[in-house]
């Protein structure tokens, strides 16, 4: 069926943002088994500490290019160009960003294509993780998206839209609900995924806000400690009845085609249709394409 | 008093024909007072109200309240006259539905302010968002004029939809039809008003009389409608004011660790850009509470 016509989806479930400065916690971080590796070389970085922090990142990305991970770079938009040149390393699959405006992105765009050229990389292959953080970006990702075709997926920056807020998390109101809904109908219209957790009233444990999220259509989400990542690769996983159950979908929706039908039932008495047959397909796309992100970082780590 | 930088955490309503109500009101503290010449005011009595509103306005300046006017957008022109006196602080317009309403009045507040001699700009702008084409042009009705300095929303009571109660007064059979997501108009004003640079304020208590309000019921609103970007809100109440004062407040545990934070930043240490410019938010709200006098942190 048409499934075979369709790219296997990004599979970045979680992404551990690693600070160069703090190597204590480079060896958690290569080992923690993070669907990607984000090395912060611009938002935790002190002023004053530019230097430093691109030196090490230099030392660390060899070290975590053996985990398997996707490798990405965390930069400024205002400073991607120079940190591009002075970070250039062949693994990297891509950059983070939190930008607000479409010329900043098309600025980084502009400075990926170069960095492409020189390096002798196929050209649109390094991508762009795309980080909402302010109230002005989450207002205008969709400008943010549109402008650049490298950016694969839409992040929330839950501390950032919270200090435009002005206010601390809460376990009681959902206080982003706006940018992330936003956030999965952008991700929708653009072909690209919407990263975040969901919120679940008086919990902020990393499984359930990543089980509830993978259930509104979220498809991963940034972390800072690498104790969360086992949560959300399982949280942002389709568990094994639903992935059976789709592969039943699957199998006799094909089958009631193959006889000219376009709803049949299962064994039990459910109806199923055309509508069902997509979504069991996305799930099916989605547990083979974690099943080669599983195997390729074993194969790696 | 102008409102400058001063947050707003309550303002009371009261109606502009009964000046009595402006001299206790005074007495409760609120942060500003708003002189109602529109929903609370029998049509009857506007001429009235109008007339009372310079003394209403001149006795508001001289305390520690800012004065607050709220006009009719059908009597725009009358209600303006009225209320665009030395030490209005800003003009609340509920009805607005779009930027062209706002520069409007923007121009008409201008105009009085020349011909009254007041600073140009002084006279801030407060929308007051009561209808759902307001709520949908909120963004362009927010940055259509410098004098907007905060967007209310007017629809629903902070009392009810936050804590989930059921209203003493349901008004669902008038012409404005009650949201049914009201987290979806929290989140999306809370960054509307955030990316203007504006404040969010909301209405508490509106559907309770008087002397019916119960306090703790009226604070769990006020902390919630905090949580969700909310800065203050308008009230009817005594204890309403008192609330709201207690509670837009940043919490003093909330203090402590972006302290925290801030410190381990200054010390050099790497921390998430986005957590720490929460921490740096959290402490300049409490500092700009301190450096008016407001209280700087709750228990």
């Amino acid at each position: 069926m048409e499934q075979q016509a369709t790219p296997r989806p990004l599979v970045r479930r979680s992404k551990l943002v690693v600070s160069p400065l703090s190597q204590g916690s480079w060896t958690a971080a290569a080992t923690s088994g993070a669907d990607a590796l984000v090395v912060d070389v611009a938002s935790s970085v002190p002023p004053g500490a530019e230097g430093k922090a691109l030196a090490l990142a230099r030392e660390v990305l060899p070290l975590l290019a053996r985990s398997g991970s996707d490798l990405l770079l965390w930069v400024a938009p205002s400073r991607a160009e120079a940190t591009l040149e002075l970070c250039r390393f062949p693994s990297l699959a891509g950059v983070v960003v939190a930008a607000e405006t479409p010329e900043e992105i098309r600025g980084l765009d502009a400075a990926l294509t170069a960095w492409e050229r020189t390096a002798g990389l196929p050209p649109g292959k390094l991508q762009i993780d795309l980080v909402l953080a302010s109230a002005r970006a989450a207002l205008g990702m969709d400008t943010l998206v549109a402008a650049s075709r490298r950016v694969v997926s839409l992040n929330l920056d839950e501390d950032g839209l919270l200090a435009e807020l002005g206010v601390e998390r809460s376990l009681e109101v959902d206080q982003i609900f706006y940018p992330r809904g936003r956030s999965i109908i952008v991700a929708r219209l653009f072909n690209i995924q919407a990263h975040a957790l969901a919120f679940v009233r008086g919990t902020a444990d990393a499984l359930e806000t990543a089980t509830v999220a993978r259930k509104m259509g979220l498809r991963g989400a940034l972390c800072f400690d690498a104790a969360d990542v086992p949560a959300l690769n399982q949280g942002f996983s389709p568990p094994v009845a639903e992935v059976e159950h789709a592969r039943q979908v699957k199998a006799a929706m094909e089958e009631g085609i193959r006889q000219g039908l376009g709803a049949v039932s299962l064994p039990g008495g459910v109806m199923i249709d055309l509508a069902m047959l997509k979504h069991a397909q996305a799930v099916l796309r989605w547990a083979e394409a974690i099943e080669a992100r599983e195997s390729a970082k074993a194969g790696r780590g | 008093m102008a409102m400058g930088d001063m947050r707003v955490r309550s303002a009371l309503v009261v109606a502009g024909d009964a000046f009595q109500q402006v001299k206790e009101g005074l007495n409760w503290s609120p942060d500003a007072l708003c002189l109602d010449l529109d929903w609370l005011v029998h049509p009857s009595r506007r001429a009235q109200a109008r007339d009372l509103a310079w003394a209403a306005i001149s006795a508001t300046s001289h305390s520690r309240s800012l004065a607050m006017a709220r006009i009719g957008l059908q009597e725009a022109e009358e209600d303006l006259k009225a209320v665009v006196w030395p030490g209005l602080a800003a003009v609340v317009v509920p009805d607005l539905e779009g930027p062209e309403a706002v520069r409007d009045l923007d121009q008409r507040i201008a105009a009085l302010e020349r011909e009254r001699q007041l600073p140009a700009g002084t006279v801030k702008l407060i929308p007051f968002l009561s209808t759902g084409r307001g709520l949908w042009s909120a963004r362009d009705i927010a940055t259509a004029s410098p004098r907007v300095t905060a967007i209310a929303l007017g629809m629903g009571d902070l009392l009810y939809e936050m804590t989930g109660t059921h209203e003493a007064a349901p008004y669902i059979t008038g012409p404005v039809p009650r949201f049914p997501v009201p987290e979806y108009n929290w989140s999306r004003l809370g960054f509307i008003a955030a990316a203007a640079g504006v404040h969010l304020l909301g209405l508490l208590g509106a559907t309770v009389a008087p002397g019916h309000a119960r306090g703790h019921n009226l604070e769990r609103a006020v902390n919630l409608a905090r949580q969700a970007g909310f800065r203050g809100a308008f009230t009817l109440h005594q204890e309403g004011v008192a609330a709201c004062n207690r509670g837009f407040a940043v919490p003093v545990e909330t203090l402590k660790a972006a302290g925290e934070t801030a410190e381990m930043a200054h010390q050099g240490l790497p921390v998430h850009g986005g957590k720490l410019r929460l921490a740096r938010a959290l402490l300049a709200q409490a500092e700009a509470a301190r450096s008016v006098g407001q209280e700087g942190g709750r228990t």
